[in-house]
């Protein structure tokens, strides 16, 4: 293996002058650092392979993973100490209480030890850092959820003790400075991804998502239209699907995908 | 991933979550995959995928059963699909907006081939010139390194299909690019 430009398919240039062939395989040309900046954090994800975040996270659908992602992307914490319990309490609080909003089951920070490290049955990460077995978990998003509807008022955000700035709170901050310019370019790339994941999940945009927060766009940067909300129950794995099709032997079906809900794609490799 | 042996020891190192060998596959792959990405969504998402994707793969490489070819194909089979996905959700369209293009590549590719072209310049030379199918077929089959069988799979139409689109982004490009990028070349 090396970083050298790639093999561009010989019957894929067949048809094409030398120029046009040198603009192809110019295509494959080994990345720049810019393209490579992501190492680290790719690095990271292989090395906490079963910890929610790293769920395949299909179809951005408002999924467990999905919540948990956003969450702790939100929150800036490390995705194995949230699953476990182990953020710092103020921190774990405000992810606990974003993912309860949702119907899904984070440790608070009062949780202790006592059932607050994956069992190998509840699909969280066990002491080992190995997948736990995978399980059916139905993500039911109430209507009047405040992260599908309107802000919540007196709800789980009430309950923040002092110095830790709610969840809706700090989300809305964020709403606020996303409309400061077109596209949230002044946000830092670790709120944006958050905002963003955050409302990709309720499969809204941005916009749409901040204004049920109460947060729209000044009369000069007019929000985006509605869209279609997101069915409200979703049934997905906690582990990703992943590919069992050997090389070779005839995988007919071709990688398109397996639809596993409502339209949800299922990554499968293709057979060559 | 260039030798067969090389590339499916690396690949073995890197489902047992061998860092040395995971930075193997990104180095080789990421260029590639956003280059693809690039080429279909805006750039900000464009790396938002990418990061998806890998999640995906670091999530799934354990079970993945293939050689390095394969592993290529699941890559952008997932990045593909997670395309697709953006585009139903956000109901945007199918192609990056031309404005994303930077201006320099778009009046002076002879100038770019002298000057040694970038990976990046070069896709967004085959989107500025190629039909949204063109450049789906020809970056799979280039980037991707899928076979036409592959790429009809995946794009859901028929091989012969895919056959005809390909020969005609080529002779687009030959008619387009071609003359230019001939003297540039000639000129090396």
């Amino acid at each position: 293996m090396s970083v050298e430009p790639v093999n561009v398919p010989d019957d894929a240039l067949r048809d094409a002058p030398q120029a046009v062939a040198s603009l192809l395989r110019a295509a494959t040309r080994p990345g720049t650092p810019a393209e490579l900046a992501a190492l680290e954090s790719v690095l990271d994800a292989f090395a906490a392979p079963a910890a929610p975040a790293t769920v395949v996270v299909t179809h951005r659908r408002w999924t467990r993973a999905a919540i948990v992602a956003a969450a702790l992307t939100f929150a800036g914490a490390s995705v194995a100490a949230a699953a476990t319990g182990n953020l710092p309490g103020p921190v774990q609080r405000a992810v606990s209480d974003v993912a309860d909003r949702v119907g899904i089951d984070i440790p608070g920070p009062d949780a202790g030890s006592a059932g607050g490290q994956g069992d190998g049955t509840d699909g969280r990460e066990n002491d080992r850092g190995t997948p736990a077995r995978p399980r059916e978990v139905a993500t039911t998003l109430p209507p009047g959820s405040p992260l599908v509807g309107t802000p919540s008022v007196g709800g789980p955000t009430d309950s923040v003790p002092p110095g830790v700035v709610p969840a809706d709170q700090q989300l809305r901050g964020l709403c606020v400075t996303w409309f400061v310019s077109p596209g949230g370019s002044s946000l830092d790339a670790p709120s944006r991804a958050a905002l963003v994941a955050a409302a990709a999940v309720v499969e809204q945009s941005v916009e749409v998502f901040c204004a049920e927060l109460g947060v729209t766009a000044p009369p000069s940067q007019p929000a985006t239209p509605s869209e279609p909300t997101a069915p409200t129950t979703t049934t997905v794995p906690t582990v990703p699907t992943v590919p069992t099709v050997p090389a070779g032997q005839g995988n007919d079906q071709g990688a398109s995908s397996v639809t596993g809900d409502a339209g949800t794609k299922v990554d499968t490799p293709l057979s060559r | 991933m260039t030798e067969d042996s090389d590339s499916d020891e690396v690949l073995a190192r890197a489902k047992r979550r061998d860092p040395a060998a995971v930075a193997v596959l990104f180095r080789e792959l990421q260029p590639l995959l956003l280059r693809y990405l690039r080429a279909r969504v805006d750039r900000i998402v464009a790396d938002d995928i990418a990061g998806e994707v890998w999640a995906a793969v670091a999530a799934g490489i354990e079970s993945f059963q293939g050689d390095g070819a394969n592993f290529r194909a699941w890559l952008f089979t997932i990045a593909r699909n997670r395309v697709n996905d953006h585009h139903r959700t956000s109901g945007r369209r199918r192609t990056a907006p031309v404005a994303d293009v930077p201006d320099a590549i778009s009046d002076d590719a002879e100038t770019l081939v002298l000057d040694g072209i970038a990976g990046q310049d070069a896709v967004d030379l085959l989107r500025r010139h190629l039909t949204g199918d063109q450049l789906e077929v020809v970056l799979l089959r280039v980037l991707g390194d899928l076979d036409t069988a592959q790429v009809a799979v995946l794009l859901e139409r028929p091989e012969s299909w895919v056959r005809v689109t390909q020969h005609r982004a080529i002779q687009r490009l030959t008619v387009r690019l071609g003359p230019v990028l001939g003297r540039a070349v000639d000129s090396l």
